[in-house]
């Protein structure tokens, strides 16, 4: 991937073997490493972990409503007579999804405008493109997802769809920082004097030398994104019922608040787990690529 | 000097991404499936009332039509009619907005006091339990969502241990003659205590539930910030000349620790408004930022538009506030903007 820093001899197996290394010197790292696969591994496996995996649909059983805690039901029931636990299980996966979704479409795209608009710093079209980033960041992110996906209709599609579009300029504005210094840089202009075109060094000179702050940033907003995701279901703009969403899930049960607490406390430590997860194994990212650079 | 031509130009940058938003936000709002006439006079009306409206709405000219005769009322502060409340959007703001005002700005005062003192705190005691205590404090702070802070404050504080109220804005019966439309600054400017401490004693906990996640923010930041700056060589030489351990880490580190916080406070600020969609909705707290959620829900376009305008535009004035307050806090930014 990137054969210019010193530091990387090796193959990739022995180059993972040390990354892992660093990383599991930091307990937290690991703990956040653990999360994040036992969550993700929940998430697929729903059907098979779910001890009622029928009860993520359209279940009614009046006989078993309003159960608090047991053995039984891990996490209570709710007034339908659902398992609170099996819903918060495939809860996960259309949070993960969302996760998923939306970096994988915004940090990419957010990352190729910035470079384009650093490598070309100065010109129209860095004008262009660092103006259309002002313009998404003028409102708080979350007021411009709120109401982009107001405006479209509710459901899973338009939420995705609503934070991917405020969520790129950030890579943007990142990748343009980063763009401009290697502007600087020798093996760029080396490029240059070669006769390289603009999309052989914005690609393959520099993309290489800004993955591990982007990586990072992407584990860490991880759980942003799911946390803003999650606040959009909370108002209902997100996966529909009968589908769980934490969200949803934590706003259906304020209602019945003071008795059946169940119903709000439990998805909403799920969407503490699993942001705190994502945050942990971000940190201890962010601690691997920063000794990585000093050294 | 110069910093002011900087904060200018900014602002006039800030404006122009304002009008290229409402540009998309418009033209998003236009675009969409559904007719807004029809789904504010509902099924029943009939197709002659709907047209009436919707050439009342001007929804039958072109859109670039529709949008210059938007902005020029704007800019008149006409924000058309409310299709929810069948009001002026104008009208309904100036009622909604001082009680969002009122709450973000009480959020922010807790979240930079407590956040700063917590991160200094963590920093004094660095190493020890108390250190570790107020880390994992801040952890959680950071990763719980302030709507699940709300509801989980609702459901401590409104019936676990109901000493503090957790609806509305004041007791019933309680009010004031509004000049601020704030109620706190309201009661007081008009000499009535007992409706201050009253309204005060309501901000309390939605404002703190806002205030957590940025609050947990400033601790980690102050507090990385503050052990940067610790290894300092000035840090260094002032404890070799034998100054005391609290003048060196009151005078001399503290100031330039904060600056980091500060730097983000507009940010943070932003996103208090944001947040403060969701909390005040659970609050029941009768602000803007509920009645944008509503007319989100509702579709109702003029006054989703407006929340967004107004809030973009306060969010250019926290930026502008924070630009200053850098500039007052660091000297090297006054230096090197008059470079």
């Amino acid at each position: 991937m990137n054969d210019k820093r010193c530091d990387n001899f090796g193959s990739f197996s022995d180059k993972t073997r040390r990354a892992w290394y660093r990383l599991s010197k930091n307990k937290l790292s690991v703990v956040g490493f653990v999360g994040v696969v036992v969550i993700v591994l929940a998430a697929i496996f729903a059907p098979f972990i779910a001890p009622y995996p029928t009860h993520a649909g359209k279940v009614v059983d009046f006989l078993n409503a309003n159960q608090p805690p047991s053995l039984a039901h891990l996490c209570g029931t709710d007034p339908m007579g659902r398992d609170v636990f099996s819903r918060i299980i495939f809860a996960l996966r259309s949070t993960l999804l969302m996760g998923v979704v939306v970096l994988s479409i915004s940090v990419p795209f957010g990352t190729t405008m910035g470079l384009i608009a650093g490598y070309f710093q100065g010109s129209l079209i860095d004008s262009l493109i660092t103006r259309l980033t002002d313009i998404f960041l003028a409102v708080p992110p979350l007021i411009l997802a709120l109401s982009v996906a107001a405006l479209l209709k509710p459901n899973l599609m338009n939420a995705m769809l609503a934070i991917t579009i405020t969520w790129w300029t950030w890579y943007a504005r990142l990748a343009y920082g980063m763009a401009v210094t290697l502007n600087r840089e020798y093996y760029v202009r080396s490029a240059q004097l070669l006769g390289a075109s603009w999309m052989h060094i914005i690609f393959k000179e520099m993309l290489p030398n800004c993955l591990s702050p982007i990586l990072t940033k992407m584990t860490l907003d991880m759980g942003i994104v799911i946390m803003t995701a999650a606040a959009l279901s909370f108002v209902g703009l997100g996966e529909q019922p009968p589908t769980p969403a934490l969200g949803t899930m934590i706003s259906d049960g304020a209602k019945y608040m003071p008795t059946q607490w169940w119903l709000t406390v439990f998805p909403a430590l799920a969407i503490m787990i699993i942001v705190l997860s994502f945050n942990l194994l971000g940190d201890g990212f962010r601690d691997l690529f920063s000794t990585e650079e000093k050294q | 000097m110069e910093i002011f031509r900087f904060i200018c130009k900014r602002t006039l940058w800030s404006l122009v991404a304002l009008v290229g938003l409402s540009i998309i936000i418009f033209t998003l709002s236009r675009v969409v499936p559904g007719d807004p006439a029809r789904m504010a006079l509902g099924p029943r009306a009939t197709e002659e009332a709907v047209e009436a409206l919707r050439i009342e709405l001007k929804l039958d000219q072109p859109i670039i039509y529709q949008y210059f005769h938007w902005i020029a009322s704007v800019l008149k502060g006409d924000f058309g009619l409310s299709l929810m409340t069948m009001r002026s959007v104008t009208d309904d703001i100036k009622i909604y907005l001082p009680a969002t005002l009122e709450l973000v700005i009480v959020a922010a005062i807790i979240q930079c006091v407590f956040g700063i003192l917590l991160g200094v705190l963590a920093t004094a005691s660095q190493g020890s339990y108390m250190d570790y205590f107020l880390r994992i404090i801040a952890y959680i702070g950071v990763v719980t969502p302030s709507f699940v802070f709300a509801v989980l404050f609702m459901l401590l504080f409104g019936y676990k241990l109901p000493i503090l109220p957790v609806l509305g804005r004041t007791s019933v019966g309680l009010g004031v003659q509004p000049i601020t439309g704030m109620i706190v600054v309201d009661s007081i400017l008009r000499c009535d205590f007992p409706v201050a401490v009253d309204a005060f004693v309501h901000l309390l906990l939605p404002a703190t539930a806002l205030a957590m996640n940025g609050m947990a923010q400033l601790a980690r930041i102050t507090r990385s910030s503050m052990i940067d700056n610790s290894e300092r060589d000035y840090i260094v030489m002032e404890t070799a000349q034998g100054l005391s351990k609290k003048e060196i880490f009151f005078k001399y580190l503290l100031r330039p620790s904060v600056i980091p916080a500060v730097s983000v406070l507009a940010l943070q600020i932003g996103a208090l408004f944001a947040n403060a969609f969701l909390v005040e909705s659970i609050f029941n707290w009768p602000g803007l930022s509920r009645y944008g959620v509503e007319a989100m829900l509702f579709k109702d376009l003029n006054a989703v538009s407006a929340v967004i305008c107004i809030v973009g535009f306060v969010f250019i004035i926290a930026n502008i506030f924070v630009d200053i307050l850098v500039a007052i806090i660091d000297p090297r930014v006054r230096l090197k903007a008059g470079e």
